[in-house]
């Protein structure tokens, strides 16, 4: 028996309707990564599944219980249902470790020196011994979601929703957070995993589903998903992710935006920082001192993409005007950066349009 | 020690400075007069004429000095004191006063006269609530009361006490009020000697004697109120009074009260500075050097008769009013923000219609309206009136900020109580209020402040607050310097002490300050 069964789920606000129709099973130890583009529901979903937004209409089994009854007390579901929040919402005014307890005597009736103790242990899991004792605001970003982790685990859910767990975080610390979420998939805990993170869904999951059109659009495992997506907007959804198409059509273009649009992408793919550094600077080297400056290159097509075999990344530069090769023939000090950067640069010219293609890794 | 800045010298050469130079001004009570009249010719109160006349507020004077001084500017005040400062002060040049009452205010304060010739003759009766059986019982039996004394010589032996210049005789005997009668209500002015003002700390004064004289002849029981002169005739209709003590009887008042036969008499004068009244007789004494002035000063408002114990007394009251209404408003602000909680529109409009009232309500008329018609008839004592009024009021502030505090703590913190497991009201009392009542506490602190100073009004409905006895002392010593600064630094005092008494709260209930102690005992 499926642990969570989702029935004709339907959330509406005033003037907009998240979520149409939703149906849904979720098994013991499914690790479900629930990914798609911003405001098609994911968050809701979530939410109305531990009721802390009500559903419109439809209904949510929890364990054989209909959790959307009237009579349910759902104080005493959320207990088993643990939930983890983008804004990691730790209680101010406790510390650490009296954040970690407070449930578990307060509710559960623990004694307070075992919860202390059990506490302690879930700090040291989750490598945060030495903050027992600190307050929230004392902690950065990434302490204060493992801390909010931890707290949930107290409670000893049966599964645990995660609402974009690294959204807020800075890149450097979403590792340290994806890194705990990851341990407790291998002890078999049962997770839904609202993300951004693609390649840590497709890392972490048994099951992936894509949300879209008001409902559960396309689901499946990660290969299928990210592999072979079956649906058009799986795909497109699944496509844009791997590729960054920017058009420049002269010479006054926004190199700024053009530039954290890069970042973003390589943010997006979890690709080292190093690599995104080293595309950011191949673009300015290549694109903007080397053929932007020249008569008749206009428009300029410059397509980053993701390698479909391995972790590299392809800069494909398309541009018209006569035959030109920035690499070969620019700027000698771009040209040797370039170089340097890069693992093979190639350079076609037919039909009046050159054809540069610049593989990093 | 740190070195002082020059910034710091330059802040204290200036304190020094506006000490030095305000500081005498102030105890002197006074500019200098440019030119002392001519004291060959006779000062009438036609000199007067055109100049910057007080008015006793609340009294005949008004019209009577529209009458005497047809082309002045006229400033009006409550009660002798602040006439009194107001004259040495040359805010004003002139005022109308009862004959009586300026005797004992020269007597006391040589820098004030008056001219010798009265502009009226008057006659001064108690006032009684019009149109109630009860009252007019009560006035008839005064009047029969007044016949007798003025037959056997009590009234003229009275008079020799009260405006005679023998102090030691100025006392009440407030013994043998069996009370088997009931219990009247007398409402008095108390800065209006030698009629009624307060002595060793106890009301005395001529119409006090009188008052007592009569209620032990008929079997009752004295209840003494005191308000403003303006504020008397508001009070007997309230109804929390039967009578009040002398008035001039005009036409005017005839129609809204019920006149005794004449207790005493007397006639309007001119009030003035002595040296602007040939007829007056001169200062004479030699001015002393400042610290004695200083000394004599204190002496005198503080030491004599003990009036410090009226200080004392003065801040036992204010101090108890702030109290109470801090507590039993913080309660009702709490009961304000339950009800807020709830999904009750209804109950949220409610709420917001008493907040937005209460704060658009000035104390003094709240206060006021609640002791002089809603709680006029029920008998309750003034203070509990305050009380009452000060907590609502109060209550209203609280509540808002209550509010703002609950607003500002972010509602991610609820939701992660509720994810947890906590139902609705745990998370609240648990997470929310004690983190929103923190955070508030600078402001609410800052809120009781306004409400200790607030609480100086409290004069308005009859008690004796410490400003209505620091009142009391400038009317028995005609000085404002002394009192008022005293009065002034008491209530910065209670001031930092609510400060400094909040902050070791704070420090008791912060979990923050609380860590560290633990750490701090563990190291």
């Amino acid at each position: 028996m499926s642990l969570i069964r989702i029935e004709h789920l339907r959330k509406e606000y005033p003037g907009v309707t998240p979520l149409k129709y939703v149906n849904a099973e979720i098994g013991r130890g499914d690790v479900i990564s629930v990914i798609g583009p911003s405001g098609t529901g994911k968050s809701t979903l979530l939410r109305c599944l531990n009721q802390l937004e009500k559903p419109t209409s439809g209904t949510v089994w929890f364990d054989g219980v209909d959790i959307t009854a009237r009579d349910c007390r759902i104080d005493m579901v959320r207990r088993k249902m643990g939930m983890v929040f983008q804004s990691f919402n730790l209680f101010a005014n406790l510390t650490v470790l009296e954040n970690i307890m407070a449930a578990p005597v307060r509710l559960l009736g623990m004694q307070p020196q075992e919860a202390r103790e059990e506490a302690l242990r879930l700090l040291r899991k989750v490598g945060l011994t030495e903050k027992a004792d600190s307050f929230p605001d004392e902690l950065s970003g990434g302490q204060k979601q493992r801390v909010a982790i931890a707290r949930a685990i107290a409670m000893k859910p049966e599964v645990i929703l995660f609402d974009e767990p690294t959204s807020a975080l800075d890149p450097t610390m979403v590792g340290e957070v994806l890194q705990v979420i990851r341990g407790l998939a291998r002890e078999g805990m049962t997770m839904l995993i609202v993300t951004h993170e693609m390649k840590f869904a497709r890392d972490v999951s048994n099951r992936i589903f894509y949300m879209d059109e008001g409902g559960i659009y396309e689901e499946g495992t990660p290969e299928q998903i990210f592999g072979n997506p079956a649906r058009e907007k799986t795909r497109i959804f699944i496509k844009r992710l791997k590729q960054l198409p920017v058009l420049i059509e002269n010479a006054d273009f926004d190199f700024i935006g053009v530039s954290s649009q890069l970042e973003n992408f390589g943010k997006d793919n979890m690709l080292p920082r190093r690599l995104v550094r080293n595309i950011m600077l191949v673009f300015e080297e290549v694109v903007m001192q080397g053929i932007a400056g020249r008569e008749g290159v206009f428009p300029i097509h410059v397509m980053t993409e993701l390698s479909e075999t391995d972790d590299s990344v392809v800069m494909k530069v398309d541009y018209p005007g006569g035959r030109f090769d920035p690499v070969a023939k620019g700027d000698e000090l771009s040209s040797a950066i370039v170089r340097k950067l890069a693992v093979s640069v190639k350079h076609q010219y037919d039909e009046g349009r050159n054809r540069l293609c610049i593989v990093l890794r | 020690m740190k070195k002082l800045k020059r910034t710091d010298y330059f802040i204290i050469a200036a304190l020094a400075l506006m000490l030095a130079l305000f500081l005498p001004a102030m105890v002197a009570g006074g500019g200098e007069e440019e030119s002392a009249p001519d004291s060959a010719a006779k000062v009438t109160y036609e000199d007067f004429n055109g100049r910057k006349i007080g008015i006793l507020t609340g009294t005949n004077m008004e019209a009577e000095s529209f009458r005497y001084f047809p082309d002045s500017e006229y400033l009006y005040f409550d009660g002798y004191p602040n006439l009194n400062a107001a004259l040495l002060t040359g805010k004003i040049d002139a005022y109308l006063g009862d004959e009586p009452a300026l005797k004992s205010i020269h007597a006391e304060q040589p820098d004030i006269d008056y001219i010798r010739e009265r502009l009226t003759n008057n006659q001064y009766s108690f006032a009684f609530r019009k149109n109630e059986k009860k009252e007019k019982h009560l006035r008839d039996q005064l009047n029969e009361f007044l016949a007798k004394c003025r037959e056997d010589g009590t009234l003229n032996e009275i008079d020799a006490i009260w405006f005679g210049v023998d102090d030691s005789r100025k006392v009440v005997d407030m013994k043998g009020l069996t009370g088997k009668n009931g219990t009247i209500h007398v409402v008095t002015t108390s800065t209006d000697e030698p009629f009624s003002y307060i002595k060793d700390g106890r009301h005395v004064g001529y119409d006090i004697d009188v008052t007592v004289r009569f209620c032990r002849a008929y079997g009752y029981k004295l209840e003494i109120g005191d308000v403003d002169f303006a504020a008397r005739i508001p009070a007997l209709a309230s109804g929390k009074y039967e009578f009040t003590t002398s008035m001039n009887v005009t036409p005017e008042r005839e129609e809204a009260v019920l006149f005794s036969d004449p207790v005493s008499e007397g006639g309007i004068v001119v009030a003035a500075r002595t040296k602007e009244i040939a007829g007056g007789s001169p200062t004479g004494t030699q001015k002393p050097g400042f610290f004695e002035g200083v000394r004599q000063s204190f002496v005198k408002n503080f030491i004599r008769e003990n009036r410090y114990r009226l200080i004392v007394k003065g801040i036992g009251v204010t101090c108890l009013i702030t109290l109470l209404s801090v507590i039993a408003g913080s309660l009702l602000a709490f009961l304000i923000c339950l009800f807020r909680r709830t999904d009750s529109v209804l109950a949220g409009r409610i709420c917001n219609l008493y907040v937005r009232l209460l704060q658009g309500t000035p104390m003094v008329v709240l206060l006021m309206i609640l002791y002089y018609v809603i709680f006029a008839r029920s008998g309750m004592a003034a203070l509990w009136v305050a009380v009452i009024g000060f907590s609502l009021n109060f209550a209203a502030y609280a509540s808002e900020i209550l509010r703002s505090g609950i607003e500002s703590i972010d509602g991610g913190q609820r939701e992660a109580a509720l994810a947890l497991g906590f139902t609705e009201n745990q998370a609240f009392f648990r997470f929310v209020f004690p983190q929103a009542v923190l955070r508030q506490l600078p402001v609410y602190r800052g809120e009781i402040i306004t409400l200790l100073k607030g609480t100086s009004v409290v004069g308005y409905i009859a008690i004796q607050d410490l400003t209505k006895m620091s009142d009391i002392i400038r009317s028995r010593t005609d000085e404002a310097f002394f009192p008022l600064i005293v009065t002034a630094v008491i209530y910065f005092l209670l001031a930092y002490l609510i400060t400094v008494i909040l902050q070791m709260i704070w420090r008791a209930v912060d979990p923050r300050m609380k860590q560290k102690r633990k750490g701090g005992a563990a190291r």
